[in-house]
């Protein structure tokens, strides 16, 4: 396959035995390489072959360097998430489109508007007391000899309780749905397997139960009764936007969580250094737990952050190991690493979009 | 010395990333947008809003 790869958009070294730069690294996020220890792989991308190809999946083009990733997340008419009804992921999933990150501007703004009511930063604010106890909550039932999961004692927990605190989900049906959510999440090029058809069934019961009831003002009455441009959302659509919800509640945000704990646990000093601060990282009775928290688990960072929840699918049963950042090995405080770290590790922002494109 | 902030309400999705890294200049409304606290912002603040500009997510940032 990678014989027949067009050269003529690569930028790597291009010698004659390697006609599309970076091919011979046969690139795949899905791989257990990419999960456990992508460092170097980035690291030789970045340097060697900025925009490879790589014959995965059907084959597609890499793109690693920030700026470049950058640029192509904000150029949604080159980069279109749409991409033509096959979404964002590579390879295409079958839940798809997702609402909203699976459409271009102008319709992912208006999607997205729906939602921002019940996530932007004031009402997530108000939340803080109440997450905060429930954090406190699990913190205080850590095993005191003080080596755990973290994953599985707290940033799976986490989430999960505060997510189907939002959907106002009914109780008897969140076990079941983590796990689902997990399950599929954790195994999405095998197309999910019998995980994904139950999931739709649930979420579909789910969603006609609330159909059936009267309007209140949460979460998930946006969902089934939200109206973009006036016309109100299918049912096709609020499937998709719950789901997104659950993947991006549950298991983004289980990730994001793995990863600062993994960060903090490998800077303690300026962990402390930042409680005094009163930044608001922590407080005194949730303090990250040092080297002791670790788990077996590894917890990675991609390049681009909207694919930290896929790829640490296996899920965020994982959270902090204990390596450090390749490039925070400065004695430098967290806080002056911490920008150099994201920008060339772990940019948590970029939108799907930016990260790989489709072959034409 | 004072410089301004540009903001580009086409572009903002309310991430917040701003408020949160430089609240003394940037603020969110009602519904999480970007809000620009001041007009003309001192010079001892422009390292901390350069880096709002390099980190906003969307590009919807800019100083002049």
């Amino acid at each position: 396959m990678g014989d027949n790869m067009d050269t003529t958009t690569s930028r790597g070294p291009g010698t004659g035995a390697d006609p599309a730069p970076g091919i011979d690294m046969h690139f795949d996020h899905w791989s257990s390489k990419m999960a456990y220890s992508p460092y170097d792989v980035w690291a030789r991308l970045r340097n060697e072959c900025p925009v490879a190809r790589t014959d995965k999946h059907g084959g597609f083009f890499v793109l690693s360097r920030y700026d470049d990733v950058f640029a192509a997340a904000l150029n949604t008419e080159t980069f279109s998430s749409d991409g033509d009804g096959l979404g964002v992921a590579i390879p295409p999933q079958d839940l798809r489109p997702l609402y909203p990150i699976d459409l271009d501007p102008p319709y992912h703004t208006r999607y997205r508007q729906i939602l921002n009511p019940f996530f932007n930063m004031r009402t997530v604010a108000r939340m803080e007391d109440s997450i905060r106890g429930l954090a406190r909550e699990l913190i205080a039932a850590f095993p005191a000899s003080g080596v755990f999961d973290v994953a599985a004692a707290f940033t799976l927990p986490l989430p999960r309780r505060v997510g189907f605190q939002m959907l106002s989900f009914p109780e008897e049906r969140t076990a079941e749905v983590s796990e689902l959510v997990e399950a599929v999440m954790s195994n999405v090029v095998e197309r999910q397997g019998a995980a994904a058809p139950r999931l739709f069934e649930v979420l579909s019961e789910i969603l006609a139960e609330r159909r059936a009831k009267p309007r209140r003002a949460d979460l998930l009455d946006t969902v089934v009764f939200g109206e973009v441009d006036g016309v109100p959302v299918d049912e096709k659509q609020s499937f998709a936007m719950l789901i997104l919800l659950l993947m991006g509640g549950l298991a983004t945000t289980s990730a994001a969580l793995g990863v600062m704990i993994e960060c903090l646990a490998d800077h303690p000093r300026s962990t402390a250094a930042r409680c005094r601060r009163g930044r608001g990282c922590c407080s005194a009775s949730a303090r990250p737990t040092g080297t002791t928290g670790r788990s077996d688990g590894r917890t990675r960072c991609s390049s681009t952050g909207s694919r930290i929840s896929t790829w640490a699918s296996g899920s965020a049963r994982t959270a902090a190991s204990g390596r450090t950042w390749p490039s925070c090995r400065s004695r430098s405080p967290w806080r002056s690493c911490w920008p150099r770290c994201r920008r060339s590790w772990c940019m948590t922002t970029g939108r799907p979009t930016g990260w790989a494109a489709s072959p034409g | 010395m004072t410089f301004r902030v540009s903001t580009d309400m086409e572009r903002c999705q309310g991430h917040g990333k701003c408020v949160i890294q430089c609240p003394e200049v940037f603020d969110a409304d009602e519904q999480g947008y970007v809000v620009v606290r001041a007009g003309e912002i001192p010079d001892s603040l422009r390292a901390a809003v350069e880096r709002c500009v390099d980190d906003c997510p969307e590009g919807a940032l800019g100083v002049t």
